[in-house]
């Protein structure tokens, strides 16, 4: 039971880790909250059941059409919402510091609500979707494993590999380091804000549809179920704020396991409550402790200067 | 390098405001010639980092026209002055702190080919050798004036037309800002057209072969090394 539990877990967690990789992608390069992402979610995969169910289209055509479009509508979001509230258009930082830092996460739940209500006004409130593929099933160490399942393993973690090295290894993942380093520094070489947040949030907006999408073939879904998974995400992003995206992926892999571990061994009530829980105490204990633990680094990396500075000065006067 | 006779940046008439009652510049006019090292004085608030933004695009002027060989930057965004060739280093640095001093100084040639960010390292590693031996240490923990000199670095690894340095000695010590005014003369020797704005007067002295003096947003003099009045300096701002 315990193989059981551990490769469900991971399954749920690689499609938590999707939205986890997103969001804290935005929250890192950009600085806003990107609580939208859970109705991106919900939209790319009632995309895919319209373009399946309704339209007919193959799997891999819906699915790709509900990623492109999600990706648009990711693009749109920063661009007629969060930029023209920060002042990013036109004049820029006019706007006061209230609206500035705290109109994007409101205007962002705002565009969640948005995005789930128009689901529920063409699809309802009634459970839909949970067709999975019939690909087949593998023995792993005892346990049975889809072949579906196995290949949303494989999608997630091609996505966060993919992020991974566009990050560390391109020109403009460089420039989204930059961005979410200092705005300012970013401006002056010529980096163009605006180039950089179009393709963040295109790529969001496309793997919170592929994260949907597999959500919804796997078990029945209803509008605003992306609230719970970006909620997840977003206490991930608060409890490791500075953490490389591998890091934000793996910890989903481990809710994923400890709720998959809860809703076995009690049932699906529970295991919300024991996630949450452990996200929000884990929160908690961290600001409680880390902030103490990075001053004494920071003391410690500062006494170090001050000693070399302190050598350096007595050197120059003694020649 | 010899001063060029050719004019390299031209502002005519510029106004600058950041709120829409008060305008912050007025009226400024001046020229820059390739190859100068001009020097930009006045008390805090005279207007000198407005000035500068403003060349830079990062603020919009309200009146007036900047000009960069001759061709007019009005519809042309901050970043597209970069690839012109304006290249600010601004003031506090706006370094990239937990990225590796490579890595800032690869970004300062962000608008150019991937070839010419290396090229463009390695020739800083050629004036400052200590680059190399330290390329993966992040920028956050260097002393104040190794963030100013790769902040410099940074500026110029595009190899901007000009570039303007704002404020570069504020908070170094004294070793630093010699350290500092060394470089910046390799610059000004090696044909640098470079606005530097300092309230070093020694630093700015030391570098610079003219000097544009603002006092409350109004440019009040332009003066060469030789015919700035050493008596009463502090009295022309």
């Amino acid at each position: 039971m315990l193989t059981d539990i551990l490769i469900q877990g991971i399954v749920v967690g690689a499609g938590w880790g999707l939205i986890a990789i997103a969001f804290g992608l935005i929250t890192r390069v950009v600085g806003v909250f990107h609580i939208a992402l859970g109705g991106l979610y919900g939209l790319g995969a009632y995309l895919y059941l319209g373009a399946s169910r309704d339209f007919g289209l193959p799997m891999a055509i819906a699915w790709l059409a509900a990623v492109l479009i999600s990706a648009i509508v990711g693009v749109l979001i920063d661009e007629l919402v969060y930029q023209r509230i920060t002042g990013l258009h036109g004049r820029r930082r006019q706007t006061s510091k209230l609206v500035a830092e705290a109109g994007p996460f409101v205007a962002s739940l705002g565009v969640l609500i948005v995005l789930d209500s128009v689901v529920l006004l063409f699809y309802g409130a009634t459970p839909v979707g949970g067709h999975r593929p019939e690909w087949g099933v593998l023995d792993i160490l005892g346990a049975r494993m889809s072949v579906w399942d196995l290949f949303k393993v494989a999608i997630s973690l091609a996505s966060v590999v993919a992020l991974a090295w566009w990050l560390s290894s391109t020109k403009s993942g460089y420039a989204a380091r930059a961005l979410g380093e200092s705005p300012e520094g970013a401006s002056v070489v010529g980096i163009n804000e605006r180039s950089i947040r179009r393709i963040l949030f295109a790529v969001t907006g496309a793997i919170a549809a592929v994260a949907g999408v597999m959500a919804m073939l796997s078990s029945p879904m209803v509008p605003g179920s992306g609230i719970n998974v970006v909620l997840y995400a977003a206490l991930m992003t608060l409890i490791f704020p500075n953490a490389r995206i591998e890091a934000w992926w793996l910890a989903s892999i481990m809710l994923g396991v400890l709720y998959t571990g809860a809703a076995v061994l009690y049932n699906s009530g529970m295991a919300e409550i024991v996630a949450q829980t452990v996200l929000l105490s884990t929160l908690v204990v961290v600001r409680i402790f880390v902030p103490q633990y990075q001053k004494a680094r920071r003391t410690s990396a500062a006494s170090k200067l001050a000693l070399q500075a302190q050598k350096f000065s007595e050197a120059e006067v003694a020649k | 390098m010899p001063v060029s006779s050719a004019e390299l940046l031209t502002v005519r008439n510029l106004s600058v405001g950041y709120s829409r009652r008060e305008d912050v510049l007025h009226d400024i006019s001046l020229s820059i010639n390739e190859g100068e090292c001009v020097g930009i004085l006045g008390h805090n608030g005279a207007g000198k980092t407005t000035l500068v933004r403003a060349i830079a695009g990062h603020i919009p002027p309200r009146e007036g026209e900047i000009r960069l060989d001759g061709q007019s930057l009005r519809t042309v965004s901050s970043p597209k002055r970069v690839s012109r060739g304006i290249v600010l280093v601004p003031q506090g640095r706006a370094l990239f702190a937990k990225m590796s001093i490579e890595e800032n100084v690869k970004l300062g040639a962000y608008r150019k080919s991937g070839q010419q960010a290396t090229a463009a390292w390695e020739e800083q590693v050629a004036e400052l050798p200590w680059f190399a031996d330290r390329r993966r240490e992040l920028v956050g923990l260097l002393s104040g004036g190794q963030q100013q000199l790769v902040a410099n670095a940074r500026g110029i690894a595009s190899q901007p037309k000009l570039l303007m340095v704002d404020e570069p000695s504020v908070g170094l010590s004294g070793l630093a800002v010699s350290e500092l005014s060394q470089r910046l003369l390799r610059m000004r020797d090696g044909g640098q057209t470079t606005i530097l704005v300092e309230q070093n007067l020694g630093l700015a002295l030391a570098v610079c072969d003219r000097f544009l003096v603002l006092r409350e947003g109004k440019l009040v003099g332009n003066y060469t090394k030789d015919e700035l009045p050493m008596d009463g300096l502090w009295s022309l701002f």
